[in-house]
This record gives C-alpha cells, sequence and structure tokens, in this order.
C-alpha cells in the first residue's frame, strides 16, 4: 500500500512538475528582438563609425515596427492556440510586455529625443533587459536563463563604466547570443517536450 | 496506516487517469480536452468517460464552445475539486510518512 502510495505521489509530482513548463514559450519572441536588436545595433555602429549610407533613426523606426508588429502576431496566436492556460504563462506574457514597452521607451527616448545620452545608452538597455530574462528563469525553472541575465548585467556595468563606439558592435553581440540563440533553445525545449508523449499510457 | 486508511483516499480520484487529470488540473487555470488527451494518453472515449465522474461529483467544470466551427471543450478544477485533491494528497503523504 505504502508503494503504491509512492508511485502515486511520484506520478503527481512528476506531472505538476511538467505542466509547471508549460509557461516556456516566449522563445520565438527572444529570436525576433534578438534579431531585430542586432541588425539595429550593428546599423548604428555603421553610422557611428562615419561611413555613410545608413541613418540609424530611420533603421530603428522601421526595426521597430516590424518587432512590434511580428511579436504582437505571434503572441496572438500564440494565445489563440494554447491550449492550456496557466498563471504562470500570464504573468510571464505581463513581465515580457512591461520590459518591451519600457525598452521602446528609453531606448526611443535616448535616440530620437536625446533624453539619454549615447554612450550609456547600451548599458541602460542591457540592465533593463536582463531583469524580464531572470524572471523567465525564476517562472520557468529553466535556471540557466539565470545566467544569461547575468551576462546581460556584466555586458551593461562594462558599457555603462566604459563607455565608447565598441558598446554597439558587444551588445550586438549580446543581442545575438543572449537573446536570439536562448530563444531558439527555448523554442526547441518546447518543441521536444511537445513530442515527448503522455505521462502515462491509459489504465 | 491501516487498510482502513487506505480506503479513506477518495475514490473519484483514485484511478491513474483520473489522477492524472487531478494532477494536470491542478497547475493550471484550465485546459482543453486535446491537452489532456495528450498528456494522459488515452483514448477519447476513455478520457471522457473519467472526465464526466469528475464532473458528476463536481470536481471538474466544463465549458463548451466553438473555436473556427470546431467544437473546443476546456476544463478547469472547481474550488471543491482543489480541496478534494488536496486532501488526497495528503493522505497519500500521510501513508508514507507513517512508514517509519
Amino acid at each position: 500500500m505504502q508503494d503504491s502510495a509512492r508511485e502515486d505521489l511520484a506520478l503527481i509530482r512528476r506531472i505538476m512538475e511538467e505542466t509547471r513548463q508549460e509557461v516556456t514559450e516566449r522563445g520565438r519572441h527572444l529570436v525576433i528582438w534578438g534579431g531585430i536588436s542586432t541588425a539595429g545595433l550593428l546599423a548604428t555602429w555603421w553610422a557611428a563609425l562615419g561611413r555613410g549610407g545608413v541613418d540609424p533613426v530611420r533603421v530603428w523606426t522601421g526595426l521597430l515596427v516590424v518587432g512590434w508588429g511580428a511579436s504582437l502576431y505571434v503572441g496572438w496566436r500564440d494565445g489563440r492556440r494554447a491550449r492550456v492556460r496557466t498563471a504562470g504563462r500570464r504573468l510571464l506574457s505581463a513581465v515580457w510586455l512591461t520590459a518591451a514597452v519600457t525598452l521602446t521607451l528609453v531606448g526611443g527616448a535616448g535616440m530620437f529625443g536625446g533624453v539619454l545620452s549615447n554612450r550609456s545608452l547600451p548599458g541602460v538597455l542591457s540592465g533593463i533587459l536582463a531583469m524580464p530574462i531572470l524572471l523567465t528563469s525564476l517562472l520557468t525553472g529553466e535556471r540557466w536563463l539565470s545566467w544569461v541575465a547575468a551576462g546581460w548585467w556584466l555586458g551593461g556595468a562594462v558599457m555603462l563604466f566604459v563607455p565608447g563606439v565598441y558598446a554597439l558592435p558587444l551588445m550586438a553581440g549580446m543581442a545575438l547570443l543572449l537573446m536570439a540563440v536562448p530563444g531558439g533553445v527555448l523554442n526547441a525545449r518546447a518543441s521536444a517536450r511537445r513530442g515527448a508523449g503522455p505521462v502515462r499510457d491509459g489504465a | 496506516m491501516s487498510a482502513f486508511d487506505y480506503q479513506r483516499l477518495d475514490e473519484v480520484i483514485h484511478s491513474r487517469i483520473r489522477l492524472a487529470v487531478m494532477s494536470i488540473l491542478s497547475g493550471v487555470e484550465s485546459a482543453e480536452f486535446t491537452y489532456l488527451r495528450e498528456r494522459t494518453g488515452a483514448t477519447d472515449g476513455n478520457l471522457g468517460a473519467h472526465l464526466r465522474k469528475l464532473e458528476e461529483a463536481g470536481y471538474v467544470a466544463v465549458e463548451k464552445r466553438f473555436e473556427d466551427r470546431k467544437p473546443v471543450s476546456r476544463y478547469e478544477l472547481t474550488a471543491e475539486g482543489r480541496a478534494a485533491f488536496r486532501r488526497y494528497v495528503d493522505r497519500l503523504e500521510a501513508m508514507i510518512g507513517g512508514e517509519g
């Protein structure tokens, strides 16, 4: 009887842990914004080096429109297709929406309004970006994402304390390696879980 | 834990599939029938019968609607269902605790 109770409890715990991971569906947004940010930062760097042909304001305006359009479409489509609704998923959506609005406002204020120095902007944006990534790690149980968040804080600190034009390609590389790549990993892990089969054969 | 105590486990929950369904629903706000079928590995008919039993006991509530002209059934635990599941887990833990 106690063996049966132990098996039942183990089953319950495994199912609850697997169900908890259902919130891990944010990968596509990270891939979108990782790509957008990399392209925008490289364009800005190009212009900062004095090479002509690129207007960073126009580039960023276009990229932001594309990024927000793609992200809102993906969010709407995922919401319609979601076969399971969890409080964690709603919280995660709210966290990323808040972060995206804040990043757009701060980035826009810095670039278009001149409110923030262009020298400090990459560091400030990196520091803000680390927060939703750390919260994603905590909410989904994907602990490795905590190291990704730490990478953004570390990079942000370097860019704030040692400002320079190098910060633009550095942040572009971070956007690729610490945003787009983790997004792809999250997508792959979510797909693997969906194809993992049932928690237990029918009985 | 005596045999009598073991028999005090909630019979509505004490079935492999119903236990799996209750465990899944305890961690979410709601889930569609197809999701529960995928997670439990049960057939449509088998899962439907287990869900009806949970529904009749007042442990789950179902919302049925059409999406893109397809019928969609979404299930969630009721307050009574959550309390029953909590009691069930507590009793299992008590059984294991009484082992040593």
